[in-house]
């Protein structure tokens, strides 16, 4: 396996994390395997290692390769809003793996976005907004998507919500005209890609109702989507395992429910 | 994660590949994880692919460190026999990651060898002989293996055993008592052997899985406490058995996860 750095696929100061299981005869798919982008959370002010490495390494024992994005955060109140940036650089990370297809082994048309919490509301965002170039500022077909993943994430603007997460891409304190441009459920349209949604119906950080209202966006769009919300756990399982701080029982089964859900979908290893 | 490769001795093309997990103060780091070696199978004539990085993999999900061995071999009968070169590697590696334990946040004290067909008969070598310091020059005890995983294990070279990989050590198939002496892991057992898990399937063709009873038995005669599972189904080769290595066999794949709850058994596994 190679793990290493790209810093220069942006024009920003974003860089990739990449995790590559080298070619060999040996295994049944060997270069042509599904890749997950990974975004981890931290409400736009940082990123999370729990979210990073670990859930990168599971993706590798299940056949992917995998990446993570270390998007731009908003460090401190006096630093501008985010606006687009992090959809940017989501976008151009997709274009990136999707030109490299060849030399990471990966299909171009196997290309999955996970995010967790914050990174959850970046998924969705591109999930959502791929086939928007003036926002993305990347051409809709390198930038697209072909399934997204949203662990906890940050789904809606309105209602109860993580509205950190919206004012550090919007630069406002409260509510702003600019919110639905950053509230996912809201750009949900007949080009959505198929969205997995697990969220913990006891998160007290971000609120189930993202997950919720995602779903019942995607439904009105006539979007494939799948939702689980389990009863326990607290915001920021990540895998559930013991590594990451353990969780409910329950909740783990969330990973392998996604992994069946990503084959239905056409964007797993196929076996 | 540290993913690199570091040669394990002078003298030798011997490679270990690392996966040493990242410390963070965000999750539950430890500073000391127990550390596997894997040693893939190959007949000593290859290292497979099929179960070194899988299974290396596999034990980091279970919050191991691991390293791949990728141990000397004879390719083709025109290149030399290996004599002892592959054991030689295999101590010179547990000193390598006992040496640096604390750089990489590794327990000095739970090394475990993990080794499938000749791999495994590798890591039976380092089991038995760690103290022999007469024949392996990086024997001793920080050489010392603290446990060994054998997945369909090459233990003789007698009657049962597995004389291909053997004629790679040696030269020849018709090989003579001395070589039998000298590489049938079972006639060196005692109580200083680590602790084993043996795993095999019964219908095994290749190598018989009367090689994992007699080395049991012999266990069992020296006091070392093991463990022995023999699967009705399987093949030889099976690795993780998913299917990604070429086979989907859920009874016999059973054995990684009985290995985890063994190893915790035994004291070696990461700390809750």
């Amino acid at each position: 396996m190679k793990v290493f750095e790209v810093r220069d696929f942006c024009d920003t100061d974003a860089f990739l994390q990449v995790y590559l299981r080298e070619k060999t005869y040996e295994f049944v798919v060997h270069d042509k395997r599904p890749l997950m982008l990974i975004c981890p959370g931290g409400g736009y002010t940082w990123t999370a290692d729990r979210e990073a490495e670990p859930v990168a390494l599971a993706m590798i024992r299940a056949g992917f390769q995998a990446c993570v994005l270390r998007y731009s955060v908003r460090k401190t109140k006096e630093d501008p809003g985010l606006g687009d940036r992090p959809l940017h650089e989501a976008a151009s990370a997709i274009a990136y793996a999707r030109a490299h297809a060849e030399e990471w082994g990966i299909d171009p048309q196997k290309i999955t976005v996970c995010g967790f919490s914050a990174g959850g509301h970046l998924a969705g965002s591109i999930a959502t907004l791929w086939n928007k170039p003036e926002r993305t500022g990347v051409p809709a077909e390198e930038a697209r998507p072909n399934a997204a993943v949203l662990c906890y994430g940050v789904l809606t603007a309105f209602g109860p919500t993580h509205a950190e997460s919206i004012k550090n891409l919007t630069g406002v304190e409260g509510p702003s005209e600019m919110d639905s441009l950053y509230s996912p459920d809201s750009n949900v349209s007949a080009d959505t890609v198929p969205v997995f949604i697990w969220h913990t119906a006891e998160d007290d950080c971000v609120p189930v109702e993202s997950a919720l209202k995602m779903a019942c966006a995607m439904r009105k769009a006539g979007r494939p989507f799948a939702l689980h919300i389990y009863t326990h756990g607290w915001h920021g399982l990540s895998l559930v395992t013991e590594e990451v701080g353990g969780g409910p029982a329950e909740a783990k089964s969330w990973f392998s429910v996604m992994l069946d859900w990503l084959e239905s979908m056409n964007v797993g290893t196929g076996y | 994660m540290i993913c690199k490769t570091v040669p394990v001795r002078e003298g030798s093309d011997a490679v270990l590949e690392l996966y040493i997990l990242e410390k963070s103060c965000e999750w539950k780091t430890y500073e000391k994880r127990p550390f596997v070696i894997v040693c893939p199978g190959g007949g000593y004539a290859m290292c497979g692919d099929r179960d070194s990085e899988p299974v290396a993999l596999e034990y980091v999900g279970a919050r191991y460190h691991s390293a791949v061995l990728r141990y000397s071999i004879r390719p083709q009968e025109s290149d030399p026999p290996v004599g002892d070169a592959p054991f030689r590697d295999l101590f010179a590696a547990i000193r390598l990651v006992r040496k640096h334990a604390e750089e990489w946040g590794a327990d000095p004290d739970r090394i475990i060898l993990e080794g499938d067909s000749a791999g495994a008969h590798a890591a039976a070598m380092a089991g038995v002989f760690w103290q022999d310091t007469g024949r392996f020059p990086e024997a001793g005890e920080e050489a010392k293996p603290n446990a060994l995983v054998l997945g369909y294990p090459v233990i003789s070279a007698d009657a049962d055993g597995h004389k291909f990989s053997i004629a790679n050590l040696c030269g020849t198939v018709d090989y003579g008592e001395d070589v039998i002496d000298a590489y049938s892991a079972e006639r060196h057992v005692g109580s200083h052997v680590p602790p084993t898990f043996l795993w095999h399937s019964v219908c095994d063709q290749t190598v018989s899985f009367v090689n994992s009873c007699i080395f049991a038995q012999e266990l069992h005669k020296a006091g070392v406490p093991f463990e022995l599972h023999l699967f009705a189904t399987g093949w030889h080769g099976l690795g993780l058995g998913k299917a990604e290595v070429g086979g989907v066999e859920p009874n016999a794949a059973q054995w990684f996860p009985i290995s985890l709850s063994w190893l915790k058994a035994m004291g070696l596994a990461p700390a809750d």
